[in-house]
């Protein structure tokens, strides 16, 4: 299936067009009603903002990246890891997984703060909000990839005399691929806002921040243009991490053609 | 292989098998008919060692089935309905993978799965992706990963009963050329009876769950058989006797 211009073209023009559309609108309404720029600034002066800024929020964008890079790399080792544990072992995995849940639970807000004083005020901090977020979708993925195999297969194996060990790593964790993908997919975008959550709780007063502490810091100062800017500079950054991500993972599934069509499990 | 009274109960309060008894010399091809859920599948996996018996004994070559799998007394080959093909290995990683499994040496591989690929007449697709085969040729590559470990014994779980007529009757034929050729023990559970007449050589007739073995039938006509067979008034006759004979095993 080679892509045409055509079809590229019918997949990014729809966007674009709304895009414009959109600022359009933005920027004639904050025109007519004359809104103040405290509260709802023009695009134009988003972009002023923007580009006066521009080192300062491509430097933020860098950190943030890093932070989220750092937090969701590690919840995909730690999640794969823990699903291997939970896969092979019953007990093991009904005793810790409502445990799991507080991950997926607990107000990462309310306990930011407590992170980055355990975790120390700067970098490390960040990257610990940021795994704790986006670590369950990928334990939850990993379990069920690696349990969810067809019986018959199972027996396939048995039939074989394949060992425990063989089973799991030519059976299990190949089965479980694709469903670690969607567990990235998820995982990924969740780790931007926990390196964010993060830097609001962490990144005061240091030398140098993430757009994290640049939100907090610019909408204080009713600097709102500049906050408005560092908001969309996040949200381009979670879309850059999810098509890498997606990217990846599409280029993973390559061998798995028309098996991979089968149903993941999401949370 | 030898079976005596074998009862299998299962935890839920659902008796499988009551009481099952045969035996199966050397070479045999052996069908199995019975109504379905009626232990067919439960009795060829004690025969694999997946499931033990809550009663009875069970031997294959005079070892419990699942100790003669594993110290390779009698290599055994399941074929399962599905094709349980591996989609992200090609159709030759996926028919290696009993000797991989086995810890052959990979230089030993190719020889062996070329020869089996060849058998099944899917030389040519050693390097597609399950994805990209019919029903009819996963269903064959499963046969061939079956076949590739040379195997004594060969325990067929309906195999072809997903397949329409056409790729079923021509899978039946390659599977009974294949076994002219080698003389494995084959026990072939089907619900199909006109297959089992035309495949095996002795029938074990099964009744309702909980499963009994209600006859043991002798298939009246000389191997290997032609096509021509399957038109002849006297197969019809014999498949309509066993019909009768699962009906009334019903009643």
């Amino acid at each position: 299936m080679k892509r045409t211009l055509a079809d590229t073209a019918a997949l990014v023009v729809p966007p674009l067009v709304f895009f414009a559309l959109a600022v359009g609108l933005w920027q004639a309404v904050t025109t007519i009603w004359e809104i103040p720029a405290y509260l709802v600034p023009s695009p134009a002066r988003v972009w002023n903002a923007a580009r006066e800024h521009g080192a300062e929020l491509l430097s933020a964008t860098g950190l943030t990246a890093g932070g989220a890079t750092a937090g969701f790399a590690l919840s995909l080792l730690a999640g794969t890891a823990l699903g291997l544990v939970f896969s092979q072992s019953k007990i093991i995995e009904r005793s810790m997984y409502p445990y799991a849940i507080f991950l997926q639970t607990v107000p990462i807000v309310a306990i930011a703060p407590l992170v980055v004083m355990w975790f120390g005020n700067g970098f490390g901090g960040v990257i610990a909000v940021a795994f704790i977020l986006s670590l369950f979708p990928i334990i939850t993925n990993a379990t069920a990839g690696l349990t969810s195999v067809d019986p018959q297969l199972i027996e396939l194996f048995e039939v074989c005399n394949a060992s425990r060990w063989q089973t799991l790593w030519k059976l299990r964790v190949p089965n479980a691929v694709p469903h670690l993908v969607t567990g990235a997919k998820i995982s990924c975008g969740l780790s931007v806002i926990g390196a964010i959550v993060g830097e609001i709780s962490a990144g005061f007063g240091t030398q140098s921040f993430g757009l994290g502490y640049l939100i907090t810091m610019t909408s204080g100062k009713l600097d709102t243009a500049y906050a408005f800017a560092a908001v969309i500079a996040s949200t381009l950054l979670s879309i850059v991490i999810f098509a890498t991500v997606t990217t990846l993972g599409a280029a993973a599934l390559g061998r798995w053609r028309g098996g991979a069509r089968r149903a993941t499990t999401s949370t | 292989m030898h079976a005596q009274s074998l009862s299998v109960r299962y935890a839920s309060g659902v008796t499988a098998l009551e009481r099952v008894g045969f035996d199966v010399p050397p070479g045999q091809f052996v069908a199995l008919v019975g109504p379905s859920g009626c232990g067919k599948s439960t009795l060829l996996r004690l025969v694999a060692g997946l499931l033990a018996p809550t009663a009875g004994s069970l031997s294959v070559d005079e070892l419990p089935p699942a100790a003669a799998r594993r110290q390779a007394a009698v290599r055994t080959s399941f074929v399962f309905q599905d094709p349980t093909l591996l989609p992200w290995r090609t159709v030759r990683r996926n028919v290696s993978l009993p000797l991989e499994l086995a810890g052959e040496p990979v230089d030993l591989h190719r020889a062996k799965v070329d020869a089996v690929l060849a058998l099944v007449g899917l030389a040519d697709f050693a390097e597609r992706f399950p994805a990209e085969l019919s029903g009819g040729m996963r269903m064959r590559v499963s046969l061939a990963r079956a076949l590739v470990t040379e195997p004594e014994l060969v325990l067929l779980d309906e195999p072809f009963g997903a397949l329409d007529d056409l790729t079923r009757h021509a899978l039946g034929d390659e599977l009974a050329t294949l076994w002219g050729g080698r003389h494995w023990t084959v026990l072939f559970v089907t619900h199909n009876i006109a297959e089992a007449v035309y495949l095996s050589q002795r029938i074990l007739v099964m009744s309702p769950r909980p499963g009994r073995i209600v006859a043991d039938l002798r298939v009246p006509f000389a191997t290997p058989r032609s096509r021509a067979l399957r038109s002849q008034a006297e197969f019809a006759r014999f498949t309509a006797e066993v019909a009768d004979t699962l009906e009334r095993a019903g009643t």
